[in-house]
């Protein structure tokens, strides 16, 4: 979403400020009632934790999961009613959410027995297989600490709304709400720029990942972030250095992603021809630019847009390639054999491409690769190369995101949640929703990577990844 | 004259019986092949016990006839084809039975090749034999008055064997799953399935994957979960993009179809082909559960014809206009599976390689009825 990304996250700044700061105002001026208020509900809490374990289960879910959904569904209302506000309404989302923070974490803090038992209860939920991974999605920013940037916690709600999402797209947020930190950044007395700003940088990071793990693009950017942070030297003034750190994320932004993007366009636009009919999964940013570049040289293509639940990221995809003139099919991904038989070549999209050649890329993607193999159908990923991970991994249980098991519930296929018949899911002690948002493709599907730097076969990432790194 | 009036009224009755069942399988009030077959077999026992026949002949036209009505009504639902080939073929043995006690010249008639040198030239001479037979002799009067009976005894077995058809599937699932085991079923609309696995959960605890087939019939996948989680079995509903990612821990496939064809292949629900092509590249047995009058003798020379397609405004939301306008969306309703993609096909009749489904279509139905 580059659209969302390239925003300067200005716009919901001031009102986060003014927000937090108002709710710091009313906690000083009557903290006495406040504290009161928070002392009775943690009472009734501790109650309702008692009646609970008496009777072995909860039929109360948890607080974080509806605040989070409150968050989410105004985001998307918002998103469906402007379409270009999406950095406002997480603002107002974040506003709602606040208060509700506000009165959990004092409960938390307060009644530490009836947090252990919504502990785990919420653990009760949560699929065998999957255990080790960890549920980060954070519904509030009230509980920040000072020193932990507007851009940050704006961000930090973008990424767990999915407002922002997508791996290119929450490395440039990033990258540029990084910057805002570091314009605003101000080195104490005692120390270096390049010693304490690193620090600084870290608490925003861990706070950014109380909302989704870092995405492989971030860890890398923040990698050479803090490479460039250490070498600034003691003698350069903090705000020559300030800005010549701004200066050089600018240049990193357009060198690993925007010219990078236009490189693998220009070079993946080639494999298509005319008459072509070509299969994507889901969206990618990258991908869509070379069928929009195709469609601007005059090639005479289709696309078929296959989707999937519970993200429907293709619809915005086809939206997008639709109005351009192009001519598209949707369809979801229980019927892709059907499409399959058209199909001459397959474009993917990459969350990250491993160093053992596995493709870590949104879920369904594997089941693309997979039937299109099986009919001998050429896949194409386009994936810039600040998605190489040095990581290895074999299969997509060891290491993965989990996302909400409540969008699991919502059978709606537009922006208006419409629960099922599973609403009532984390009453009944043996079932549970699964939600996990990647999964890894094996190299035999692939038959060629396109990348800024050249197209290679899978077996050759190590490579690209041990130049880029070793230049 | 008061007979033949009763007969002309009971006549009446019987076409608007028929009417009324065509126009309900072609707008989908009876939907699910078990739904479609058990009211085709009722249907045929009106029909057999309502029509009068001076020969065998005009019953099985008469019946031809009537079948061809009901799959033009609705070409993709196999099961009623099966249904009236079952009986066709239950109303020719039950002639050719009375034939051959007739007659007493059983070994003319006999089916059974003996050697293979019969096998070119037989066909012929049998067919042929029976024509005279059944022509020349004037036994058809007799043969009319003792077949009625028969025929509507063995209609009536077969509806009792749909009936029962679940319950000896899921015997068998004590047989297929073991202690601990984690099973996986795209298909989680079929109530043989279901029962199936609630029977094995009565002796066995295992895990079941729900994979939801979005979006069609979300509602009855959920409630299948729901009903899987009610009676104690570990159950997980995963979206059908998931399925990759978490088939290497999956120890069965374990789905039900629309339709099985002669090759052995599948008709099922959408994303089954796609489901089933996983398991096997990751060597997971894939596991079908059927009742054999799912089983039809057709050869899945056109794939495409066989597949229906659905409302795509479960795909897209028509209130979406701009998009709706310039997309062509699809909602295909089911999958063909290859019989290379399936191991094991369990029937009432037993557990079946696919490969060996071409001899059960040879052992239940009648090669001239192949074609209504």
């Amino acid at each position: 979403m580059p659209e969302a990304s390239a925003k300067p996250a200005g716009v919901p700044l001031g009102t986060q400020t003014t927000k937090t700061q108002q709710q710091k105002g009313k906690d000083k001026n009557s903290a006495g009632a406040q504290e009161a208020k928070a002392m009775r509900k943690a009472e009734k809490a501790a109650r309702r934790a008692a009646k609970v374990s008496e009777l072995g289960k909860s039929s109360t879910p948890p607080q974080e999961a509806i605040a989070l959904a409150r968050v989410q569904s105004q985001t998307k209302q918002s998103r469906a009613a402007s379409g270009t506000s999406n950095a406002g309404s997480v603002g107002g989302g974040s506003s709602n959410s606040v208060v509700n923070a506000t009165a959990s974490s004092a409960i938390s803090s307060l009644t530490a027995q009836s947090t252990a038992i919504h502990g785990s209860d919420i653990l009760d939920k949560r699929v065998g297989l999957f255990k080790h991974l960890e549920i980060t999605r954070r519904s509030g920013t009230a509980d920040a600490a000072k020193d932990i940037h507007p851009a940050i916690l704006a961000l930090t709600l973008q990424f767990a709304s999915y407002t922002v999402i997508g791996s290119s797209a929450r490395c440039r947020a990033t990258l540029r709400a990084f910057q805002t930190v570091i314009k605003d950044y101000r080195t104490p007395v005692g120390t270096t720029l390049s010693r304490n700003l690193t620090n600084h940088l870290s608490r925003q990071i861990d706070f950014l990942k109380t909302a989704r793990p870092l995405s492989i693009t971030m860890g890398n950017a923040i990698r050479w972030l803090k490479q460039e942070i250490s070498v600034v030297s003691i003698d350069v003034s903090d705000d020559q250095a300030r800005e010549s750190l701004i200066e050089k994320i600018e240049t990193y932004i357009r060198d690993k992603i925007e010219v990078a993007d236009r490189v693998i366009v220009q070079s993946a636009v080639k494999h298509i021809g005319n008459g072509d009919v070509i299969l994507a999964f889901s969206r990618s940013a990258v991908v869509e630019q070379v069928f929009l570049e195709a469609n601007l040289r005059g090639i005479e293509f289709s696309v078929v847009v296959v989707d999937t639940r519970p993200f429907y990221e293709g619809k915005e995809m086809v939206r997008r390639l639709a109005r351009a003139g192009l001519k598209c099919e949707y369809v979801l991904i229980s019927g892709l054999s059907y499409v399959l038989n058209d199909i001459t070549s397959v474009f993917l999209g990459a969350h990250a491409v491993l160093s053992n050649g596995q493709l870590y890329s949104r879920v369904g993607t594997a089941l693309v690769a997979m039937s299109a193999k099986r009919k001998n159908i050429p896949v194409i990923v386009c994936c810039e190369s600040i998605k190489f991970s040095n990581r290895v991994q074999l299969d997509s249980v060891t290491f993965n995101e989990l996302g909400s098991p409540d969008d699991l519930m919502n059978i709606s296929i537009d922006s208006a949640p419409k629960p099922g018949p599973l609403k009532n899911w984390r009453d009944l002690p043996n079932l549970k929703l699964l939600n996990i948002l990647y999964d890894l493709t094996p190299p035999e599907y692939i038959k060629k990577i396109v990348t800024e730097v050249g197209s290679l076969p899978p077996s050759s990432v190590p490579v690209i990844i041990r130049e880029y790194n070793s230049a | 004259m008061s007979t033949v009036g009763t007969h002309i009224s009971k006549e009446k009755d019987l076409n608007t019986q028929i009417e009324s069942f065509v126009a309900q399988i072609k707008r989908r009030q009876i939907q699910g092949s078990y739904n479609v077959a058990l009211a085709t077999a009722q249907l045929l026992l009106r029909v057999v016990s309502a029509t009068r026949w001076t020969h065998i002949d005009q019953l099985i036209t008469q019946i031809k006839m009537l079948g061809k009505r009901l799959q033009s009504a609705q070409p993709r639902e196999l099961a009623c084809g099966n249904i009236i080939r079952r009986v066709l073929s239950l109303i020719r043995e039950e002639s050719e039975d009375t034939n051959d006690s007739e007659s007493g010249d059983g070994a003319a008639n006999s089916p059974l090749i003996t050697s293979m040198f019969s096998l070119l030239s037989a066909n012929d001479e049998y067919d042929s034999s029976r024509m005279s037979q059944g022509f020349g002799d004037g036994t058809s009067r007799s043969i009319k008055k003792d077949l009625k009976p028969y025929i509507i005894e063995g209609i009536q077995e077969l509806i009792d064997e749909l009936r029962s058809i679940d319950e000896s599937i899921a015997g068998m699932g004590v047989e297929m799953i073991h202690e601990n085991e984690t099973i996986l079923t795209p298909t989680p609309n079929s109530r043989t399935v279901l029962k199936f696995l609630l029977r094995a959960a009565q002796k066995r605890k295992f895990t079941v994957l729900v994979v939801e087939v979005f979006p069609n019939d979300v509602e009855k996948t959920h409630e299948f979960a729901l009903k899987l989680a009610g009676a104690g079995i570990e159950t997980t509903v995963i979206t059908d993009a998931m399925v990759y990612s978490i088939m290497g821990r999956v120890g069965k496939v374990i789905l039900g179809t629309n339709a099985v064809l002669a090759n052995g292949g599948l008709l099922a629900s959408a994303g089954a082909a796609m489901i089933c092509q996983c398991a096997n590249v990751h060597r997971t047995p894939v596991v079908v559960c059927t009742g054999l009058y799912k089983l039809s003798p057709m050869y899945p020379f056109d794939i495409e014809s066989l597949i229906e397609v659905g409302d795509t405004g479960k795909v897209l939301e028509f209130e979406d206009g701009s998009l709706v306008d310039k997309v062509n969306v699809v909602n295909p309703l089911y999958d063909y599976v290859p019989p290379e993609s399936v191991d094991l096909c369990i029937t009432n009749m037993g557990g079946y390689s696919p490969s060996f489904m071409y001899r059960l279509v040879l052992d239940h139905y009648r090669q001239e009825d192949v074609i209504l």
